[in-house]
């Protein structure tokens, strides 16, 4: 009973190259002595940040030791050693940002089901314990050896359910977020995740991000083009939502215009993924009973679909959406942006901007300036993205 | 002190330890922890650790008690929600499962507890105003304690300490983090039966937080906490609980009420 269990820690494991840069830390590959299991270590620094251990790592700790799924990554260990903290992973050979990016892969409609299903099954798990992604993106998924394709990443996610919870509305990459994030909302529940499904479901039909906003504004602009600015009928709740801006009438292109290719199921799938109205939105178990996924063809066995050759670095398609005149802004914000919430990070704006040229990812709304593209690391882009991210955080949620 | 709970748990069967499918009530909410953290009360007592350094359970219940009533106070001036206590706690309970009393200083550890409790429970509150708090709340009848701790010097030490005893309270904890309480049954149980007294819920409220200052949820189940403080209150207020057809509203928590009368007989 007094026996910690996997006490021996550091001497379990057998480290191996460096895989990636993450936000805390170096994540390596490594072999469990114990199963002979190769494993990804992530190695977080716990000196480097003053208030203990960051809450990015233990809601990760928390939340994975409850959710165990075919579909979401396992955390098998997690142990101290020297001034670090370890966080053992199953080992995942590859992510869906580089299927989608690898010319050299054709997806057909099959394997965009099966990468759909598969992403849907992990989140309903998580939606059925109660727990908020958050921060659900292709680079987040990864692809494990045997195809499987597993939800990664629990740095943002949360619990939800309390109907009092207030949440901060600064997470997801921009092009990820959902009409109520961007307008502002604090007690946002599931249906945060169902759009950025939808939003990858789209990005497995087109090879490249549905929505590029380069601002949180833009985004919402690009979000109109392609669906419609939503009546009050449609979205009953939206003007009372705390950052909302009336936008100039759109009207909504046919669906089909934007995905050629889809067929009828996967069109009516995806425009129930992007109800406007997160209540009238489908749910990930409803998205699973849809005919979509028994309907002809059959999702494609995980086994069987093509992995990327390598995960090197290779830059994104030139996007850009075939795109008719940009909505206008018709009201000012309702209120001061939240660019003032962090007046002591010098350069954020422009920093982080930068960022998000490369992926949508950004910390704060920050108006309709335009994206530069100064050559910082991409590592301190994304610590400096996830800085800002937990700062706001912080101040949101510590006064509930 | 010893003896403020009654019964026998071993002969309560409530599932104290074991993982028997027939106690898989429908409020239980699933835990899939790795590690069990529930024990029958001769285990608990049996194995302590604080024991082995000649603490008897006597002494150890006294030291329990006196964090406890010290993490509420600290809760409450930093201003966290009570769900933030009871995990506080919880932690605290299940660190002296397995560490010493004579070895950890109780009031840090509880301090470190509630730091930790704030990150886990998404109410966080800086490390340095966790350490105000408490060091002035330890040191109440020292009017210049509230300026000392000020000094670059002793704060610097107490930060230390509790960022070292962080990394101790974790692994000890095996990181496991996610800490059930008996509030969510609770108030699930009361909406379904349709008990709605508002009195009956308060005072089962009360009963489930005198709980967590005993080594009752070292022992039973949130779920199991929740009906015994409803059977409780009930009993308290004179109040008949409903039956809703053919079933007890307790056997929705798969007890009876003869074993929930001996748990909490001496409350
Ligand atoms: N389980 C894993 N298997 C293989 N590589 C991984 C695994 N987890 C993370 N990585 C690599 O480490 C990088 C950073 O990890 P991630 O968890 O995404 O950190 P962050 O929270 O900073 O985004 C990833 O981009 C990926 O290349
Ligand atoms: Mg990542």
């Amino acid at each position: 009973m007094l026996e910690l269990k996997n006490g021996i820690g550091a001497k379990r494991y057998v480290k191996g190259i460096s895989l990636g840069e993450g936000t805390y830390g170096v994540v390596f590959k490594a072999l469990d002595t114990q199963t002979n299991r190769t494993v990804a270590v992530k190695k977080i620094r716990l000196g480097k940040y003053k208030e203990g251990v960051h809450v990015t790592a233990l809601r990760e700790i928390k939340l994975l030791k409850e959710l165990r799924d075919p579909n979401i990554i396992e955390l098998i260990d997690v142990y101290p050693h020297k001034r670090n903290l370890h966080l053992v992973f199953e080992f995942m050979e590859s992510d869906l940002e580089a299927v989608i990016r690898d010319r050299n892969i054709l997806l057909s409609p099959a394997d965009v089901k099966s990468y759909m299903q598969m992403c849907l099954r992990g989140l309903a798990h998580c939606h059925k314990k109660w727990v908020l992604h958050r921060d659900l993106k292709p680079n987040n998924l990864l692809i494990s050896s045997d195809g499987q394709l597993k939800l990664g990443d629990f740095g943002l996610a949360r619990i939800f359910g309390s109907p009092d919870r207030k949440f901060t509305h600064q997470v997801f990459a921009r092009w990820y977020r959902s009409p109520e994030l961007l307008f502002g909302s604090k007690q946002y529940g599931s249906g945060v995740d169902i759009w950025a499904a939808g939003c990858i479901f789209a990005e497995l039909l087109l090879r490249r991000p549905f929505l590029q906003g380069s601002s949180d504004i833009d985004q919402l602009g690009k979000i109109f083009q392609a669906f419609g600015t939503p009546r009050e009928t449609q979205w009953p709740d939206m003007t009372s939502l705390p950052d909302y801006v009336e936008f100039q009438f759109t009207p909504a292109p046919a669906l089909r215009s934007l995905f050629p290719m889809a067929t009828e199921d996967a069109l009516d799938l995806l425009s129930k993924m992007f109800a406007f109205d997160p209540k009238a939105r489908i749910t990930a178990q409803q998205a699973l009973e849809h005919r979509y996924f028994s309907t002809d063809p059959a999702p494609t066995k995980a086994h069987l679909l093509l992995r990327p050759a390598s995960k090197a670095e290779g830059m994104r398609p030139p996007p850009e959406l075939a795109s008719p005149k940009e909505p206008v802004v018709l009201s000012p914000p309702a209120k001061a942006r939240r660019i003032s919430l962090f007046p002591g990070v010098a350069g954020a704006e422009h920093i982080h901007h930068s960022k998000e040229s490369k992926d949508g990812s950004s910390a704060a709304t920050v108006g309709e300036t335009p994206s530069d593209h100064s050559g910082m690391a991409i590592t301190d882009r994304s610590y400096l993205k996830r800085k800002l991210d937990m700062d706001v955080h912080f101040e949101d949620e510590r006064h509930v | 002190m010893a003896g403020l709970l009654g019964g026998d748990p071993a002969q309560l069967n409530l599932d104290a330890g074991g993982s028997s499918a027939i106690l898989q009530g429908k409020l239980e909410e699933a835990d899939h922890s790795s590690t069990n953290w529930y024990f029958p009360r001769e285990e608990l007592d049996r194995t302590s650790p604080s024991l082995r350094d000649g603490i008897d359970s006597r002494r150890e219940t006294y030291f329990r008690k006196s964090y406890c009533t010290f993490l509420q106070d600290l809760g409450m001036r930093l201003k966290v929600p009570q769900v933030t206590i009871a995990t506080a706690i919880t932690f605290c309970h299940r660190f002296y499962l397995r560490q010493s009393h004579a070895r950890n200083d109780r009031f840090m550890i509880a301090t470190v507890c509630m730091f930790l409790a704030g990150k886990v429970e998404e109410t966080p509150r800086v490390l340095k105003d966790v350490i105000y708090v408490s060091y002035t709340l330890r040191n109440k009848k020292d009017p210049s304690a509230n300026n000392r701790i000020k000094q670059k010097d002793l704060y610097e030490a107490q930060k230390q300490l509790v960022l070292y005893g962080e990394r101790l309270v974790l692994t000890t904890l095996g990181f496991d983090l996610n800490v059930h309480h008996p509030y969510r049954p609770l108030v699930a149980a009361i909406k379904k039966f349709n008990v709605s007294q508002h009195a009956l819920a308060q005072v089962a409220w009360n009963f489930v937080n005198d709980g967590l200052r005993t080594s009752l949820c070292l022992q039973f189940k949130p779920h199991h906490i929740a009906a015994g403080a409803i059977f409780l209150a009930a009993k308290f207020l004179k109040v008949k609980l409903p039956i809703d057809g053919e079933r007890a509203w307790w056997q929705e928590f798969d007890v009876t009420p003869r074993q929930l009368e001996g748990t909490f007989s001496r409350l």
